[in-house]
């Protein structure tokens, strides 16, 4: 008895949509167009969060030691910094690399101009991811520079500065815009379906009052939600790939940090259309059964 | 069958039915007269519970449904046949669709459902329009194939409101012969209607209502 309704149930969903086939047609598309702006916004948001990671793994601490100190008790002290807390990888610079660097960066060779070399000896730290941030550097930069042995310990304290505070603006604003536009999807889907409710607000009553249970007049509209879901999210996928390649084809990889995986989009996207498609059209049912 | 045992039920405005008694025993056609307003359609919302009970009670089967839960509301009114003065048909679904309605809610399964459809469709002298859309009809066919869905589940009990109150006199007599034809088989059949010179050659048993209150 239980499987003959399952069925009918079933079947009922599908034919119904095929009786409202333009209603049909137009919540699929809501659904896919909300499922698109979100998953562009998702896209948006890893990559910028991979892109800000990039930028980090540049971070670094530059310290200069005494002039003094020979070295041994410079190395002494280079080891000593490794083990600070936030501190990655080291790289220790002697006088040799010291000079080797200024004839880089300068193109000069500083003995040929004073006769010796007066530059210190010095090391380069990398940050743990957990310490990219202007504050945790300063507090490490201060640890090193009350260090005996170091002259001094520098960072780009306002370039860092200025790009933590834009990461962390732009991954909150698009945090939030994920936020709003789900509400409003869920918003304009529930408010499509609902329309189809009203339209068989007559029915629904006919079946209520010929004994129909609130399951029996419910589940054909639920499992039409969920699949007019599903078939958003093929729409939606459908047309993401498309605009990918379209993206990749003039853009070219450089614009593309990230390494999400293709599955984790389709099975969000699967997922969401099926949650939308469900909420909308409970959501719908709730304002009109109780009406 | 059905059994009314001081009922009170009203509506806003103290509009609605006071103090009703009576009983449709099995087998047996009352008529509910009354002009417009009287609360004809009232009693029969009470028993397909439409509309709350005041005090008093009423009983169905021998079972009181005085007071029951949402469930048991469906689980009562699957128990009822119900024909409706407009017909009440879904007009996006065929005849055969909306016949096999009650028994769909039920869960029977599809060869019974087919069977049973074509069993009524030749009682109501309708048969072949199984595939047909009810705006396809004429009205008399539509109010056939409403009768058709209240009988395809053999009720015992039916109830029918103003049935004959969209058709013509002709249609009509041959729409209460058919619900005649139900008692029959035993159903007790319910019928409110404020047309009395359809009724009065059957020389039924029949409650007139005024203002909510039996008068005769």
């Amino acid at each position: 008895m239980i499987l003959n309704k399952i069925i009918y149930l079933l079947y009922e969903s599908f034919k119904s949509i095929h009786r409202s086939i333009l209603q049909s047609v137009i919540s699929s598309f809501t659904i896919a167009a909300s499922l698109i702006v979100l998953s562009i916004t998702y896209f948006l948001y890893v990559n910028m969060q991979e892109y800000a990671y990039k930028v980090k793994d540049e971070y670094k601490i530059e310290v200069f030691f005494d002039e003094s100190i020979d070295l041994d008790e410079a190395l002494e002290v280079f080891n000593k910094i490794l083990l600070i807390d936030g501190i990655g990888e080291g790289r220790f610079i002697d006088k040799d690399n010291a000079l080797e660097i200024f004839k880089n960066e300068f193109d000069e060779n500083i003995i040929n101009i004073i006769g010796s070399n007066p530059l210190p000896m010095g090391a380069s730290y990398g940050i743990s991811p957990n310490f990219r941030t202007h504050n945790a550097m300063n507090d490490i930069a201060e640890i090193i520079t009350k260090m005996d042995n170091v002259d001094e310990a520098i960072f780009s304290k306002s370039a860092i500065n200025k790009f933590d505070r834009l990461s962390r603006n732009l991954l909150g604003f698009s945090f939030l815009l994920g936020i709003f536009i789900m509400f409003i999807s869920l918003f304009f889907v529930s408010n499509t379906i609902m329309l189809v409710v009203y339209s068989k607000k007559d029915e629904i009553k006919t079946m209520n009052l010929l004994g129909a249970s609130n399951f029996f007049i419910k589940s054909p509209y639920i499992f039409k939600g969920l699949i007019l879901g599903l078939l958003g999210s093929c729409i939606s996928l459908l047309i993401l790939f498309w605009f990918y390649k379209l993206c990749f084809y003039i853009l070219g990889t450089q614009f593309f940090y990230s390494n999400i995986s293709y599955f984790s989009i389709v099975w969000m996207n699967m997922i969401s259309g099926v949650l939308l498609g469900l909420i909308g059209s409970s959501r719908a049912l709730s304002a009109v059964i109780i009406k | 069958m059905i059994k009314f045992k001081k009922v009170t039920a009203t509506y806003k405005k103290n509009i609605g039915i006071f103090n009703i008694n009576f009983e449709v025993n099995p087998g047996q056609m009352v008529f509910v007269m009354g002009p417009t307003g009287a609360g004809k359609s009232t009693i029969l919302k009470a028993v397909y519970k439409d509309v709350a009970i005041n005090s008093g009670e009423i009983f169905l089967d021998n079972e009181n449904i005085t007071s029951c839960s949402k469930n048991k509301i469906s689980i009562i009114r699957r128990k009822i046949g119900m024909i409706f003065q407009d017909f009440k048909l879904l007009n996006d679904r065929t005849v055969f669709e909306n016949i096999a309605l009650p028994l769909r809610i039920e869960g029977e399964n599809y060869i019974d459902i087919k069977a049973k459809v074509k069993n009524v469709l030749s009682k109501i002298e309708l048969p072949g329009i199984e595939s047909s859309f009810p705006l396809e009809l004429s009205g008399g066919e539509q109010q056939r194939v409403c009768i058709a869905r209240a009988l395809v589940k053999s009720p015992k009990v039916i109830l029918a409101d103003e049935p004959t109150g969209n058709l013509d006199p002709n249609i009509s007599d041959e729409i209460l012969d058919l619900l005649e034809l139900c008692t029959d088989n035993g159903a007790s059949v319910l019928m409110s209607t404020h047309n009395f010179p359809l009724i009065k050659p059957r020389n039924k048993q029949f409650i007139e209502l005024n203002k909510g209150k039996i008068v005769l």
